[in-house]
């Protein structure tokens, strides 16, 4: 069959020396950056992006893969253990899981959360494998106008499930999208809102925005509150769950891994609204939902499988479509356009060894990460006992570099703390950042597309509405928002994200 | 006479009102200097002024949320003078109409589109702020106006320096009034945690290439550690020169980068 041709093609390379060793410095740096509260997976691979030049594509995207799932493994153990989410997408873990470290039963959360995302790693893998060729086949028939609704699509979803105001990210996707045309126009040759500044007629520097805004923002933001970090569990023993706790929530771990792998599929997913969503579900269905909150286990194995899932599910739509549907994925573009591959459906057919290679080495991460996590727990309850006031000078020190390395010089890191600026404007203004990064890769593109697809339909704005495929995404995206603005809804939605 | 808004959510006031200067200034600028095209082919004017059109209505649409939205703020009472706020607006209006007024022969022309255009806006941005007094801002003004200067002064010093960094003394001059500049402009706003990071990151940028990784690394560590909320000068020490030899040998001597490992400047 095709698919294992193909899976062997992709574990030939994914088992070569040179990747397996990239493979684990993206998990073992992801595990250390999840289990590191105050860095995420955003700020370090805009960091590391720079660096990646040096290597070769398919390398240089398996250890930046790593690096994001690998986060999703390292969140647990500290939502666990202190209660801070290492991870964004680890807050729900924190609610059963660091109760039932307080009951003692730290080890059996740690196992259960490394099994239950070990599973849905796996699984995630199969379904990349089954579901994204296909979905190349499909959106190699995309003309533009498909292409602009599908952003448009990808847009509004991603701000439907941003939480806090629906208005305000959508005004960050626009503004974003605005950023995203700094630089010269690729049609009529003009540099546009350059100001004359040469290094500005490139566009701003997409890791400049990413590490400012989700980086230095962070880091300052943390700054501003008073450290409190107590470990509850100094030593962790008997990691194995026992036959009750695996009976307790095998079911979980499965409702999990669907759930996490379908929303990490849809535009605007990914791993931490997948958590969000399997908390809840999993409360809904569950015939205890008064133990919730105070310890269940299901509440730590339900969120953490779907993470993990979501985490790799989100490569999906940016393998076969170009598309990313949150930050990481805008970041893997990035990286993907700094090797010169142009992603999009046609990496599947064109470069074989890169997309089946990174999607088995996802495979072989999980298998890693599962080592890496749970005998070698000790080594990073250590290092969460690393004081903050130690972390954040080598954080700052790492981006900078990174950011100086762009283009060797000053330019890009004044760039930087100016976004760092305006990130810690957003995080006062609660005006979340996701939408506006993804609105920013997506800039260029979407202009490029809407002028291709307004050229072919001689300026007939209707094109968008009598090609099928484009009217569907169009009515699914309208609905998004109509289901959104309705009362009930919005209440529901409002309450979803103040529950966690 | 003073007048009172009263504010329920200053965040979503806030917002609001920074949404709506970016959707503006992007409309603004592209429609006044790019070409629009049309709908068939669009020039590079025409995806900016729509979405900056929409930028500016969304955020005058989250601005009056601020007075009507049932928030976590406290509720806020912003106190203005309304003949002052009026008369800003006015003139505002008056600036933006006069802006291109395009016919010469009209006796006093160029007084009037030099008063129009220039003057009427600083009178508006003046009044505007006079409408509101200082402490509903929530930034220093001071050090803003001196920091602008000073970043100013550093700029033409900038453009008066020699392209090959020869003059120590003009570098380190430069990059200790641009960075004093840049701190002062941070600390009008926010806490300490936010200028003295940012202020060790531009600092860092300006003295990688003249002084060094070393150095810059050294810098950076030493002065970011100030910002949090203990300093231990052993253990900042320690570990910007640890962090200083790491970086000398993970990134110039493992990777590779091109970079000044020690100062350049007697090259």
């Amino acid at each position: 069959m095709d698919l294992f041709s193909n899976l062997a093609l992709g574990f030939s390379v994914a088992l070569s020396f040179q990747n397996l060793f990239y493979c684990l410095m993206g998990v073992l740096l992801g595990t250390l950056i999840g289990v590191l509260p105050g860095i995420g997976p955003v700020a370090t691979i805009a960091m590391l992006l720079p660096v990646t030049f040096t290597l070769n594509p398919t390398s240089a995207l398996i250890m930046l893969a790593g690096i994001y799932y690998g986060a999703q493994y390292g969140g647990s153990t500290t939502a666990i253990l202190v209660n801070i989410p290492g991870e964004s997408s680890s807050v729900v873990t924190c609610l059963d899981g660091y109760q039932m470290a307080r009951q003692g039963r730290a080890g059996p959360a740690l196992g259960i959360a490394a099994i239950g995302s070990f599973f849905a790693g796996c699984v995630a893998t199969v379904i990349i494998a089954l579901f994204a060729p296909p979905l190349a086949e499909v959106a190699l028939k995309f003309g533009p106008a498909e292409y602009f609704s599908l952003m448009v699509l990808g847009l509004i979803a991603a701000t439907v499930l941003a939480h806090g105001s629906l208005i305000k990210a959508i005004a960050m996707v626009i503004l974003g999208l605005l950023l995203g045309l700094v630089g010269t126009d690729v049609n009529s040759g003009v540099a546009r809102f350059s100001f004359g500044v040469s290094e500005l007629s490139d566009g701003i520097g997409f890791v400049s925005v990413a590490m400012g805004v989700f980086g230095f923002a962070e880091i300052i933001a943390n700054l501003e509150q008073k450290e409190k970090r107590e470990i509850f569990t100094k030593k962790v023993s008997n990691l194995l769950p026992s036959l009750q706790d695996f009976k307790d929530s095998w079911a979980s771990i499965l409702r999990g891994t669907a759930l996490g792998s379908f929303l990490g599929i849809l535009p605007g997913g990914g791993a931490l609204l997948a958590s969000f969503a399997a908390y809840t579900l999993e409360k809904k269905v569950s015939k205890n939902s008064a133990m919730f909150g105070k310890g269940a286990i299901q509440g730590v194995a339900a969120p953490e499988s779907a993470n993990n899932a979501g985490a790799q599910t989100s490569f999906i739509p940016l393998l076969t479509l170009g598309i990313p549907s949150n930050p990481v994925m805008a970041l893997m573009i990035g990286a993907m356009m700094i090797q010169g591959i142009a992603p999009g459906p046609q990496v599947m057919t064109e470069r074989p060894q890169l997309f089946w290679g990174m999607i088995a080495s996802m495979w072989v991460g999980n298998l890693m990460l599962v080592v890496l996590n749970l005998p070698m727990i000790g080594m990073w309850i250590k290092l969460l006992m690393v004081p903050y006031r130690i972390l954040y000078p080598s954080i700052l020190v790492f981006c900078c570099i990174g950011v100086y390395s762009i283009s060797n010089s000053p330019f890009d890191v004044m760039q930087t703390a100016a976004f760092g600026v305006v990130g810690y404007i957003f995080v006062k203004l609660e005006c979340e950042p996701a939408p506006l990064i993804l609105g920013f890769i997506l800039g260029p593109l979407m202009e490029e597309n809407l002028r291709r697809a307004m050229l072919l339909s001689r300026g007939d704005p209707l094109v968008f509405f009598q090609r099928p495929i484009s009217l569907t995404m169009l009515l699914i995206a309208a609905l998004l928002l109509a289901v959104v603005l309705a009362p009930a809804v919005r209440k529901k939605r409002e309450e979803a994200f103040v529950e966690a | 006479m003073k007048f009172e808004l009263k504010i329920t959510s200053s965040k979503d006031f806030w917002a609001g009102l920074m949404f709506i200067a970016f959707g503006l200034a992007f409309w603004y600028i592209a429609q006044k200097n790019y070409a629009m095209g049309n709908a068939v082919r669009m020039g590079p004017a025409y995806f900016p002024v729509v979405l900056g059109g929409m930028l500016a209505v969304l955020g005058a649409v989250i601005f009056a949320q601020a007075f009507v939205a049932k928030s976590s703020d406290p509720a806020v009472a912003l106190p203005f003078r309304r003949w002052y706020l009026i008369a800003a607006l006015i003139l505002g209006v008056i600036a933006f109409f006069f802006r291109d007024a395009r016919d010469p022969s009209l006796p006093g022309y160029a007084f009037w589109k030099e008063v129009a255009q220039a003057n009427a806006t600083i009178f508006s941005i003046i009044l505007l702020f006079a409408a509101f007094p200082l402490r509903v801002f929530p930034f220093r003004l001071w050090r803003v106006l001196v920091g602008l200067g000073l970043g100013e002064l550093a700029y033409w010093w900038y453009t008066k320096l020699p392209p090959h960094d020869a003059n120590i003394a003009a570098v380190i001059g430069h990059t200790l009034l641009s960075g004093v500049a840049v701190g002062l402009i941070f600390a009008a706003f926010g806490e300490r945690s936010l200028w003295v990071i940012l202020f060790s990151v531009v600092i860092f940028g300006y003295v990688l290439k003249p002084l060094g990784l070393v150095a810059a690394t050294i810098l950076l560590v030493v002065i970011s550690a100030w910002g949090g909320h203990e300093f231990k000068w052993k253990e900042v020490t320690i570990l910007s020169i640890a962090l200083a030899a790491f970086s000398w040998l993970a990134f110039v001597k493992g990777l590779g980068l091109p970079m000044n490992v020690w100062p350049g400047l007697w090259e």
